[in-house]
C-alpha cells in the first residue's frame, strides 16, 4: 500500500476504479509547479518537490464531467488533442461517444473562419492541455463557447470553464482519463449500465509505443 | 406587457451583460443542469469562480 491509500478520509469515497489503479497510472501526479488557480485540487508536495493532485477530487471532475457533457448532441463535442499522446485516447473517446475529435495540430480558423473548409460550431469543447491546445482555447473563448479542459497542476485556467484536474502529460494517465469520462459519459446517456465496461480496456484507449 | 425582463447577468460578478458583448459564456450548470450560468469575458479570463444557486456546484 502506498502513502496516498492509508489516508482514512480519503478511503471513504467511492471512486470510478480502484484508488491503486488510479495510482498506478499517475493520473495524479503533478509537476514541480502549482498555479494558484489549481491550489485547491492539490493534495500534497512530495520530497522531491512534484504537486501531487488529490484523486478524490480528479475523480469527482470526471462525474460532473460525464454529466455535463451528456446533455450535449454528440456532434456538437469536439475534443481537441494537440499532444500525441492524447491522440488515440481522445479519438476512442469521440467513437463511442459520438463527438467530434482533432488529434495533432489545430488549424487556425477552424472554429472562427466560415470560409475555412474545415470550420465547426460547436457547442462545447475538451481540450487535452490549455497550454498545447491554446489556439483552441483562444479561438473558443472569443466565440463564447463553453471550454472543458484537462488541467494539470502547471496549468493556468483562464478561460477555462470547467476544470478536470489530471496529470495531462502522461500516456497512461491519458488513457485512463479519457477511458473514464467515455464510460461515465455513455452511463449518464443510459447507453452502458452503471456497473458496465467499456468493450476495450484502458490499456486499448492508450498510445502504443513502438518497440523493436 | 406581463411580468418584466431580466437582464442576464455574469453568474461570478453580477454584472449586466449587454447583448453585443463579446467572449461571454453560457451554459447549464455542469453538476445539475438546471441554472443557466453566465460568464462574462473577464471572469473567465481571470478564473473567477461561479457557484450555482441551486445545487452549489462551484466552478471552473
Ligand atoms: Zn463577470
Ligand atoms: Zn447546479
Amino acid at each position: 500500500m502506498s502513502e496516498e491509500t492509508k489516508d482514512p478520509i480519503e478511503e471513504e469515497q467511492t471512486l470510478l476504479v480502484p484508488r491503486d489503479e488510479y495510482l498506478v497510472s499517475g493520473i495524479h501526479i503533478g509537476t514541480s509547479v502549482c498555479t494558484k488557480s489549481m491550489q485547491k485540487y492539490m493534495y500534497r508536495v512530495r520530497t522531491d518537490g512534484i504537486f501531487v493532485l488529490n484523486v478524490n477530487l480528479t475523480d469527482e471532475r470526471i462525474r460532473t464531467a460525464a454529466k455535463f457533457l451528456a446533455r450535449f448532441e454528440p456532434s456538437q463535442v469536439a475534443v481537441f488533442a494537440t499532444r500525441q499522446y492524447a491522440s488515440v485516447p481522445s479519438t476512442k473517446m469521440a467513437r463511442y461517444c459520438g463527438f467530434k475529435v482533432f488529434p495533432g495540430r489545430f488549424i487556425p480558423g477552424t472554429l472562427t473562419n466560415p470560409t475555412y473548409s474545415g470550420y465547426i460550431e460547436p457547442d462545447i469543447i475538451i481540450l487535452t492541455d490549455p497550454r498545447a491546445d491554446k489556439q483552441a482555447l483562444t479561438e473558443a473563448s472569443s466565440r463564447g463557447i463553453p471550454i472543458i479542459a484537462l488541467c494539470d497542476t502547471d496549468n493556468i485556467t483562464t478561460n477555462v470553464d470547467f476544470v478536470i484536474p489530471v496529470n495531462n502529460k502522461g500516456r497512461k494517465s491519458l488513457a485512463l482519463v479519457y477511458y473514464l469520462l467515455t464510460r461515465q459519459v455513455l452511463i449518464e446517456r443510459g447507453e452502458l449500465g452503471e456497473n458496465e465496461d467499456l468493450p476495450e480496456t484502458v490499456e486499448d484507449f492508450s498510445f502504443k509505443l513502438i518497440r523493436d | 406587457m406581463s411580468g418584466e425582463i431580466t437582464m442576464p447577468s455574469c453568474s461570478s460578478c453580477n454584472r449586466i451583460i449587454s447583448p453585443s458583448e463579446e467572449g461571454v459564456t453560457k451554459f447549464s450548470c455542469p453538476n445539475c443542469g438546471e441554472v443557466l450560468i453566465i460568464r462574462c469575458a473577464k471572469c473567465r479570463y481571470f478564473g473567477n469562480e461561479y457557484e450555482c444557486p441551486k445545487c452549489g456546484f462551484t466552478g471552473p
